[in-house]
Parts: C-alpha cells; structure tokens; sequence
C-alpha cells in the first residue's frame, strides 16, 4: 500500500484525490494547502508518492518540487495540474517530477502515471 | 488602442469559449446554446482571475445554482454526507471551474499571450467585478448547458482594478 501526500489550494481537488486514492486503496498520510506547507510536510511524513498541484500561493508546485527534491533526491512526486502549457509541465520534468496528471482528473489516468512510477505496483480499477 | 484590446479580448474570450465547451463535454453535458451576455449579469457564484504579462486580462466565471449542483454531483457523486464538507466544497467550486478552463485554455492562446501569468482565483464583490467589465474594453457569453449555466467574461486593461 502506498502512502500518499496530496498538495494543492483546492479543497475540492483534495478531496476528489482522498476519494481515488481510497478507492485505489492507497493512504493519504498528509495534504498542503502550499509549496511551503508540502515542503515541511514531506519531511514529517516521507511519503512514497506526491501529488502536486503547480499554481498555489506562498509557493508554487515547482518550487515546492525543488526544494523536496534538494533533501529527498529519491521522492516522487507527479504533478497535477490544469495547466496544459507545456512549458511548466516541462520544467516540472527537468526538475525532477515522475509525470502529469491534467484536470479533471481521471481515475484511469492517475492510475496509469501511478504505475509507470511504481512499476512493479500494477493497480486494476 | 480600443480596436488592438478589442481584438485581444475577443481572441481570449474565444479560446475559454471552446475550452468551456471542452469542460462541459467532459462532463458528459450537453451545450444547448452559447449567446451574448449583452445584459452582463453575473450569477451567485463568481471569480476571476487576472492574466498579466505583457497585457492584462482579468477572466471572470459565473455558474448558476443548477450548475453548481449538477458539477458537485459529477465530482463527488454520493462520497459527501457531511453538510459542512459539503458547503466548504461548493463554495470552492467556482475557483475550480475557473483554474481548470482557463488553465487549459492557456494552450490554445496566440504565440504573445502564451507567456501571461495567471493568478489564484479572486472572489470580489458583484458590484466591483460588474465595474471591471464596465470600466474596461470587455466582452461577455452565455453558455446554456443542461445541468445549467456559465457566464464567461473577459476584459483587457492596463488597469483591470475596478477602484
């Protein structure tokens, strides 16, 4: 079972991705409203996987991405964005995250990137 | 100087129009109409956003109650029992509606407007995102789907404050 840290401003994505995982049968052991909340969190918790939001306040996803990667080089982290510019998708890539989830989100999809990171964790709906 | 932001915003607009559209096929609704807002009211349920860079946009998104209803249903289908969630919820509805679409429209904007910044979602009183669209070269639609509707408006500004 994996454990999972969820960050984004959005009540309603964190909630939504609380249900999936659930369903999928995963644990989420945190949530951060921010960059800099996921930052502290991450070290608290160490989770095996993070779901990172890119536009938020304080501090953006990328940065955040940054800043855990600096002190965790083995964490994984995929981005869940509606932001379908390629470029800050790209940057996320280059910075170190495992890949993208876009919103809305679909279970299929988060499922799909779940696997590719943890390969040998195949999850069926 | 009119004509340039005129052009502007009806190329913005354009693109959350079909992005819009996009979101509503998404989520299995059906688009009856897409008209005017010459009235430029706004719903219950409003927020903005700002684009900066090298001209200002503020986007602003109005649902109605029925599609707020019909998009609650959709994302959580019968997960929430607990009326508080379920308020805090709603209410974020609208900031997420509007991340979403005009996040993803952002793909689909001409070649200078793809490096404009967005901002976090912005709740204002009616009155005051009423005077952006006033006080600036602004443009409004309708979209009419079957779990309700969806106002879109856009104004380009050098000052988008509506003080």
């Amino acid at each position: 079972m994996l454990n999972i840290m969820i960050v984004d401003d959005s009540t309603i994505i964190r909630r939504m991705l609380v249900i999936e995982f659930e369903k999928i049968g995963y644990q989420v052991v945190a949530q951060a409203k921010s960059g800099k909340e996921a930052v502290a969190m991450y070290a608290e918790h160490i989770p095996d996987l993070v779901t990172m939001d890119i536009t938020m306040p304080i501090m953006n996803g990328i940065d955040a991405l940054k800043e855990i990667k600096k002190n965790f080089k083995n964490a994984k982290v995929i981005m869940v964005t509606s932001h379908g510019e390629e470029k800050l998708v790209m940057e996320a890539i280059s910075s170190g995250a495992k890949g993208y989830v876009l919103k809305p989100i679909k279970q299929e999809k988060l499922v799909e990137v779940i696997n590719k990171v943890f390969p040998g964790l195949r999850n069926d709906q | 100087m009119t004509n340039n932001k005129k052009k502007s915003v009806n190329l913005i607009l354009d693109c959350v129009k079909e992005e819009s559209k996009s979101f509503f096929e998404d989520m299995l609704m059906d688009v009856l109409e897409v008209e005017d807002n010459q009235n430029s009211i706004l719903y219950d349920h409003t927020v903005l956003v700002f684009l900066t860079g090298i001209k200002k946009f503020t986007i602003l998104m109005s649902i109605d109650n029925e599609l707020l209803k019909t998009l609650f249903d959709k994302f959580f289908q019968n997960n929430i029992s607990n009326n508080k969630e379920k308020n805090e919820l709603m209410n974020d509805m609208p900031n997420e509606v509007i991340n979403m679409i005009v996040g993803l429209s952002i793909r689909n904007f001409p070649l200078e407007y793809k490096e404009l910044k967005l901002s976090v979602p912005v709740k204002l009183s009616k009155a005051n995102m009423l005077k952006i669209l006033e006080k600036n070269v602004s443009q409004s639609i309708k979209i009419v789907s079957d779990g309700g509707s969806l106002i879109c408006a856009v104004a380009c500004s050098s000052n988008t404050n509506p003080k």
